[in-house]
């Protein structure tokens, strides 16, 4: 803008971008190119060591694939034809589940009942699972203030792993301050409603982390992290893991006693959905900033 | 009478939806092809739910549609926003769609 220049009206402004002073900033930023971490090698003894290792890696590789393609398609061939009533998928096993699942487990939804109580050493393998990605992508990213390095070096890092957005945007924070109380509660809806109705922990998780996730993105990592700091983080998977495995070793001890099988289900279930939303968020937080 | 303004209202949303998918293969630049598919985000969704619930007509399940409906509205257009607004900041030659300030 010149200075002989009439004022003109902000509508008139902001029609021809100048009043968006912050998104130019934003597009200055935006153009600067993103450092590499180059990996330093000590000797080239260990890089040609690497290259072999490579070079290897490949062919077997493929090797293991192609071994893995030929099981599958042998699997493939000696599979029933479908629908086939002769099958075993057509035994009376399934009626069984269907017709006593009720009155054993005491829920309503065949599912819910399959996967909490009949299978749930299964479930359990998949917590595990969940909780040990979440460890692993821990170890690979952790990063807590990026202790032990210089200022110059953590602003360079800064610059690498930060990939929040350097402004809030209004309409972002604006409409998530309507939605994210309606889906963190229609998350809690959907865990707690699991045992009768269609939902349950995995799904829960999902949309509660959701929530998180939509939280964080828009009010930034200093809000989130008020009320879901590291060690709450860290607390809540180990103890949804915890309730898991005691409440299903309570379970086997008791020889899957009839009577305790209405109550399983429940506390599974919330387990469960502390263990999926705390890796969904843990993954978005760690791969955007580096902590939780 | 409900049955045929439940149909309009139908057939004006696919008409707007198939609107938008030619927008999305006829035009050449992003930001053109957002302008396309938010209007099926909005318009189109908005007019397909409409006719739905006059289909449907006064029923528990009409309230869960009306939220849907809100939902959708309040959340498509802002992701839109987001993607054209990330299309904007990134581009190769930053003053590509609006005009330069006049010196």
């Amino acid at each position: 803008m010149t200075k002989g220049k009439k004022k003109t009206s902000a509508f008139v402004e902001w029609v021809n971008g100048e009043r968006n002073s912050h998104l130019k900033a934003e597009l200055h930023e935006a153009h600067e190119p993103r450092r590499r971490i180059e990996i330093k090698l000590d000797d080239e003894k260990q890089g040609n060591q690497l290259l072999s290792f490579f070079k290897g890696y490949h062919f077997l590789t493929t090797l293991l694939c192609l071994i893995l393609l030929v099981i599958f398609l042998w699997v493939v061939l000696s599979l029933p034809n479908f629908g086939d009533p002769a099958a075993p998928t057509n035994n009376e096993v399934s009626r069984e589940y269907l017709v006593y699942g009720m009155e054993k487990t005491g829920s309503e939804n065949a599912v819910t009942a399959m996967i909490f109580t009949y299978r749930g050493f299964d479930t359990l393998g998949e917590s595990c699972v969940l909780f040990l990605a979440a460890s692993a992508v821990m170890m690979l990213l952790y990063q807590p203030g990026n202790r032990g390095v210089t200022a110059k070096e953590r602003l360079e890092l800064k610059k690498f792993y930060d990939l929040e957005p350097r402004s809030r945007n209004y309409l972002v924070t604006q409409m998530s301050k309507v939605l994210v109380p309606f889906i963190m509660l229609y998350g809690l809806y959907v865990l707690i409603g699991g045992e009768n109705s269609p939902g349950g922990g995995f799904s829960a998780g999902a949309i509660l982390s959701g929530g998180l996730i939509l939280y964080r993105h828009a009010f930034g990592h200093d809000a989130t992290r008020r009320f879901l700091s590291e060690r709450v983080f860290t607390f809540i998977r180990t103890l949804g893991l915890c309730i898991y495995a005691g409440v299903f070793a309570m379970y086997i001890v008791l020889q899957g006693g009839d009577a305790l099988t209405s109550h399983i289900i429940m506390p599974i279930d919330v387990a469960v959905g502390m263990v999926v939303m705390c890796t969904m968020y843990g993954f978005y937080s760690l791969f955007m900033k580096g902590e939780i | 009478m409900k049955t045929i303004i439940g149909c309009i209202f139908i057939g004006a949303g696919i008409l707007v939806l198939l609107t938008s998918v030619f927008g999305m293969f006829r035009f050449k630049y992003s930001l053109n092809r957002m302008h396309a598919s938010a209007i099926a985000d909005t318009l189109g969704v908005g007019l397909f739910m409409a006719g739905c619930i006059i289909l449907t007509g006064l029923r528990p399940i009409t309230g869960k549609m009306i939220l849907l409906l809100i939902f959708l509205w309040l959340t498509a257009p802002i992701s839109s926003h987001l993607v054209s607004r990330m299309d904007i900041l990134t581009q190769q030659k930053p003053g590509k769609y609006w005009k330069e300030e006049k010196r």
